[in-house]
């Protein structure tokens, strides 16, 4: 009797207790399969469920087994995900990958057309190629999920581990290919400083998105120099600001998109050499004219 | 100086800078002659019907022309320089097409693309857009019925600006548009989705307050602004720029007073070739105190702004949560004069929501006050936003910047007193005040 007992208190604690369990938001891993040969690739998204929550900002940790997997690439080009903080990066020698961004504004579900419900929103995904036969766990750890309340609280938030199982059959490529002939959006580069940053330098701060294949990279040009890769924000070099600065964004497909910050103090510019040519031109021939009379 | 020296220089000269602005024809000046061509292997190449380039050089020793320290060109000196583009506008809602004609480049030189200049003031200054070798650009974002200025320039292939067009002005004017599809619904003043057939767009229809300034942001970058009539309500077209994904779209509002209203977001999936509506917008009242302290006993008045004849209810966050009703006028302005004898001593805060017609908004931001043994009255005039780190009165990739710059690094002297003051006072940058940027986030 007491056993009965005891087991129907288990069981209402467990139906009361599940609904605050389910409203936490959650990180989970969705992968385009569970299982795959060696030597094959797979993509593993990292997703968020909000839950009815309305968050802002995240970061976490996702340790993953570096003798049986290499993380061959990371995608994010349609990540909700717009500013990071730290983009999603390997630290090899820790078996980790790190990542913290924030959505300004918040994610609480993305809203499509007459969908009674919204979906959960992805963060990155990961290319892992696999190395050994076995089953391995993906699982993230320290993560965070700040509340949109202006005060940074945090979320409860919860996790779900994923296993892969690496078959001894020889792997298959098991990712999403995409084209892309779009370039990344256009954007507004702009120059600034601030005495409490970079010790007061001039910097340079950019970011676009590119929703199909995801930004690549920056490079930046300050006049004559060359094409450097760089993030923002970046210290120019240029700090009397007499360059004209070009930013490129290039996206994973290699498409570009250029835009200009004109200096505030330019040295040269077709209008002033045009004018020098006149003046030059002017004295030349006075001079001549001068010696001819003579 | 030998004349004949003094000559060649002159000529030499010359022959560096009239072509500029000269034709071959020079070279049958009754003026001069050259004297001294150094005919170059392969001299007379260049050829054409009404001339003969000869690649001469003025030479002021036997052997020169060899430096280290620039380069020759063979032929004359040429400047990029193209035909003026002819540039045409057309208005329309929120936004002005512009058309132009194709610039040709000349002495060899090609048009390699084109930046647009816009500015609310004839003869600028510009606000530069490159859009790349085309011959029309949608200017979108534009408020209704303010007159832009747009000029286009011809690019070389450095990218350099070549020729400019004369300017033309457009006001962009409003159009009258079909009912909202699927306005209302969603909770709290959240919109619902419907579609129109057109090409990549997001409409945006609300309201906000009478007289106020409303910003939409597209990922976290301010992509159209609009004033709102008395009436309250706006409505927001972007269709530049889309193309299908996931997209951050976020709205705010600034009252006739400068307040502002939260941050509203949508993540939305925009569908390419296809036009979405989200309509029911209902931003929340904006919300002010005219204390920071209040001694206990007088009053604190909470004011703000909303829609015109809304029902606002006041939120007063004590140990026990009181409520209070209050109408807002014809212009908007709601006004509550809360009686501090109501609650203890200590911090307390308050917020708003408001309704109308059967719709609802979800709360304001919270405003923090002190019930105290004395008045301290709140600064009207300090415009600083948490998270605005710089104090230019935005919250955007800046602040993000500067955050970064701090992040997980011991602060400096003065930069201790702006996270207290903006952030959230712990003495260090981390996740959470990235999150209070991202809650106050102008773009």
């Amino acid at each position: 009797m007491f056993n009965l007992i005891f087991r129907i208190s288990i069981l209402s604690l467990l139906f009361i207790l599940s609904p605050n369990m389910a409203l936490a938001s959650q990180f989970y891993f969705s992968p385009l399969a569970d299982e795959i040969g060696v030597g094959g690739e797979i993509e593993v998204s990292v997703i968020l469920n909000p839950e009815d929550e309305q968050i802002n900002a995240i970061e976490g940790e996702i340790i993953y087994p570096s003798d049986a997997v290499e993380v061959s690439d990371i995608r994010y080009g349609d990540s909700v995900v717009n500013i990071w903080i730290q983009s999603p990066s390997v630290l090899e020698r820790d078996n980790k990958i790190i990542f913290s961004g924030i959505i300004p504004g918040g994610f609480s579900g993305i809203q499509e057309p007459f969908a009674p419900k919204t979906i959960d929103g992805k963060l990155f995904s990961l290319i892992l190629k696999t190395k050994k036969e076995g089953d391995y766990l993906l699982s993230l750890t320290s993560g965070k999920a700040l509340l949109n309340d202006g005060l940074g609280s945090s979320a409860e938030v919860s996790t779900r581990d994923f296993r892969l199982r690496v078959s001894s059959e020889r792997g298959v490529s098991m990712n999403k290919s995409f084209t892309d002939d779009i370039p990344p959006e256009s954007f507004s580069p702009e120059v600034t400083s601030d005495p409490n940053a970079f010790n007061g330098k001039y910097f340079l701060i950019f970011s676009t998105q590119d929703k199909n294949s995801g930004i690549d990279h920056y490079e930046v040009k300050e006049g004559w120099g060359k094409w450097v890769v760089v993030e923002s924000p970046y210290i120019l070099e240029d700090q009397e600001l007499k360059s004209r600065i070009k930013v490129k964004a290039i996206d994973r497909a290699g498409n570009e998109r250029l835009e200009k910050v004109f200096s505030s103090y330019p040295l040269f510019s077709y209008a002033k050499l045009a004018l020098w040519v006149i003046i030059i031109i002017i004295v030349v021939r006075l001079i001549y004219f001068l010696r001819k009379r003579k | 100086m030998n004349i004949s020296l003094f000559r060649k220089i002159c000529i030499a000269l010359l022959f560096i800078f009239l072509p500029l602005a000269l034709n071959a024809s020079v070279f049958s000046s009754s003026n001069f002659k050259i004297l001294d061509p150094t005919i170059s292997i392969g001299g007379g190449k260049s050829s054409s019907v009404s001339y003969i380039l000869l690649q001469s050089i003025g030479e002021f020793a036997t052997g020169t022309s060899t430096a280290s320290n620039f380069q020759l060109n063979s032929g004359f000196l040429t400047f990029p320089t193209s035909t003026l583009p002819i540039l045409g506008a057309t208005a329309g809602d929120g936004q002005v097409t512009l058309s132009w004609t194709t610039a040709i480049g000349q002495l060899g030189w090609n048009v390699s693309g084109y930046t647009v200049g816009q500015s609310t003031s004839s003869g600028g200054p510009y606000t530069y857009t490159s859009v790349g070798n085309v011959t029309s650009s949608i200017r979108t974002g534009l408020t209704n019925g303010t007159t832009y200025y747009f000029i286009v320039s011809a690019e070389d292939a450095f990218g350099n600006l070549i020729a400019t067009s004369t300017e033309v002005s457009k006001a962009p004017v409003a159009v009258s548009t079909p009912p909202a599809g699927g306005g209302g619904g969603g909770g709290g003043g959240g919109g619902g989705g419907g579609l129109l057939p057109a090409v990549t767009a997001v409409i945006f229809r609300g309201t906000a307050y009478p007289n106020s300034n409303v910003s939409l942001l597209q990922d976290a970058r301010v992509v159209a602004t609009t004033k709102v009539g008395e009436d309250s309500s706006f409505e927001l077209k972007l269709s530049s720029g889309l193309s299908g994904g996931i997209y951050t779209f976020s709205i705010w509002a600034e009252d006739i007073q400068g307040r502002r209203s939260i941050t509203y977001s949508f993540n939305i999936s925009v569908t390419s070739g296809v036009t979405a509506l989200i309509g029911g917008i209902f931003l929340p009242p904006t919300i002010s105190v005219d204390k920071l302290e209040v001694r206990r006993g007088d009053t604190l008045t909470i004011l703000g702004q909303s829609a015109p004849l809304a029902d606002v209810t006041v939120f007063i966050n004590s140990e026990e949560e009181l409520v209070k009703k209050v109408s807002a006028d014809a212009s908007g302005a709601w006004l509550y004069k809360f009686d501090t004898l109501e609650v203890e001593y200590g911090d307390h805060s308050t917020r708003s929501k408001a309704a109308k017609n059967g719709d609802i908004t979800i709360f304001s931001q919270a405003v923090a006050f002190k019930v105290g043994t004395k008045n301290v009255l709140a600064d009207q005039t300090k415009k600083f936003l948490r998270g605005d780190l710089n104090a230019d009165g935005r919250v955007n990739l800046i602040d993000f910047s500067i955050g970064a710059y701090w992040y997980q690094r011991p602060l400096g002297a003065s930069f201790q007193i702006i996270e207290k003051e903006r952030l959230n006072g712990d003495g260090k940058i981390n996740l959470i005040d990235f999150s209070i940027i991202a809650f106050y986030w102008t773009g």
